[in-house]
């Protein structure tokens, strides 16, 4: 059992089994992306039994749900100090927290692709844009230009969102906590409104993807979530007795998450543009249900919330996750330019033969999991836990007592 | 029916809408929209139903165990 759960208050399980879930998810679409190994299994008459190409085609999804559960997480402290408990806001010190956590393992990759340059995700950066590359990337902006957009940490795009949320985040609160219902309500027609009015007005390009004005939904559906999960704890004296319906609520939600990704794979839309445009306006569709996911799993049944989504296994992946999603398709296209010829040759790979790329799948993954476990434990969380300064002050210490 | 505020509200976001989305602006407009909109497959509309019919379960049997609950923040 994860430990965690019992040890920390306020603790829900639950969300490190939907990080450790979309975590996988947001893998397989980028292990799928650099292999092009489809995971379909035949039998010996040639007919399918297991078929998951669905999950590699619409694992983009996980990155919706990176965004609701952010807001979740993010809220729920805040919301719990709505309800007594907790300390009130300080945001000097919400800031401070976010920094600890964030920066870490970001600038340790940037000093590595900036040391093994074929580790950025694009390699056409030279001294002329390799400046613009870092100074973009060092201040979160790299998705206002096309040529910075993830260039060089692939994932980078969607921390730029993230951070650029938390600068917001203070007046969102604000509304929250005078009006939480409301203000979410009033969030998601803006954000609706204004996704409509992009794509009837502005190029479908990975910058205009990559402003945050059009997921602050995303973020109000996850603070919402996290509102009405405090608010049912401390209100409704009998919670237990709603353990059947919410659980049945969490499947049903699971069911139409499954369903949107089959309706988004399955639309006939004429081109890309079409298909970004599709993803874009329908976005509610798959939000709402993971928001109203975390609320229902919080009040569920416990073999689902510990057993099923807060097991061990989900709560070490989601220790790691913050690493693993910074790396994994960093690593993806550094072993594709630099093939390991025991396992798949440069040809192999450029051709994405079958099964030298299912080694690869393998061996990127392997290498992914041991740097993300490596940078976790030996940076993110002493630097969390200690700070910056402390941080060197410990291995100065450790040195000397070697 | 008294809320005004609220069907304000409705009629003011189909306005806006309808402006933005108005024909001829770009490829995407208003009812190649609605025409996705239409699309959505049934299963998810099922889906959608049977949540709202599970959360009026959850509060029956919520009420009948004889609580009621407390207020929002509103």
């Amino acid at each position: 059992m994860n430990k965690r759960a019992d040890s920390i208050p306020g603790y829900l399980p639950v969300l490190d089994g939907v990080r450790a879930l979309s975590l996988i998810l947001i893998w397989v679409f980028h292990v799928w992306q650099q292999s092009w190994v489809f995971w379909i299994i035949r039998g010996a008459d040639g007919q399918t039994i297991l078929n998951l190409d669905l999950f590699q085609r619409c694992g983009y999804i996980a990155i919706d749900v990176f965004f609701v559960l952010s807001g979740f997480c993010l809220f729920y402290p805040l919301a719990r100090s709505m309800f007594g408990d907790g300390k009130p806001t300080d945001w000097i010190a919400f800031y401070k927290k976010r920094a600890r956590k964030i920066l870490p393992s970001y600038l340790f990759l940037l000093l590595v692709i900036f040391l093994v340059k074929d580790l950025g995700y694009v390699n056409e950066y030279t001294a002329e844009n390799g400046f613009k590359q870092f100074l973009s990337s060092l201040t979160f902006t790299s998705t206002a230009d096309a040529m910075t957009h993830g260039g060089l940490v692939s994932t980078s795009w969607t921390l730029c969102i993230e951070v650029q949320f938390y600068l917001l985040f203070p007046a969102i609160a604000w509304l929250f906590k005078k009006r939480p219902v409301l203000s979410c309500l009033g969030i998601g027609v803006l954000s609706v409104l204004l996704r409509l009015w992009a794509v009837t007005h502005l190029p479908m390009s990975t910058v205009t993807q990559g402003i945050v004005f059009f997921y602050l939904d995303l973020f109000a559906y996850g603070m919402l979530a996290a509102y009405f999960v405090v608010w049912a704890q401390k209100r409704l004296s009998r919670a237990d007795v709603l353990k059947l319906p919410m659980t049945l609520i969490a499947v049903v939600c699971l069911y139409l998450i499954y369903q949107y990704m089959k309706w988004m794979n399955g639309a006939q839309i004429p081109d890309m543009d079409a298909a970004t445009v599709h993803r874009f306006i329908y976005r509610p569709l798959l939000n709402l249900p993971i928001a109203l996911f975390l609320f229902a799993s919080c009040f569920s049944y416990g073999f689902w919330q510990k057993g099923i989504w807060g097991n061990r296994v989900a709560a070490f992946l989601s220790t790691i996750s913050y690493n693993f999603y910074l790396w994994h398709q960093n690593i993806h296209i550094y072993f594709k330019r630099h093939p390991v010829p025991i396992l798949y040759t440069a040809e192999e790979a450029a051709n994405h033969a079958h099964q030298p790329m299912i080694w690869f799948s393998l061996f990127t993954l392997a290498v992914s999991l041991l740097i993300s476990i490596a940078v976790t434990y030996l940076l993110e969380r002493p630097m969390y836990r200690y700070g910056f300064c402390g941080y060197f002050k410990k291995i100065g210490d450790w040195f000397k007592k070697k | 029916m008294k809320n005004y505020g609220l069907w304000g509200f409705i009629v003011l976001y189909f306005i806006v809408v309808f402006s933005i989305t108005k024909p001829g602006t770009k490829d995407y407009n208003l009812s190649f929209i609605l025409d996705g909109l239409g699309k959505v497959p049934a299963p998810m509309l099922y889906g959608f139903l049977s949540i709202l019919v599970l959360g009026v379960i959850a509060v029956f049997m919520y009420r009948s165990a004889g609580e009621k609950g407390g207020k929002f923040h509103e």
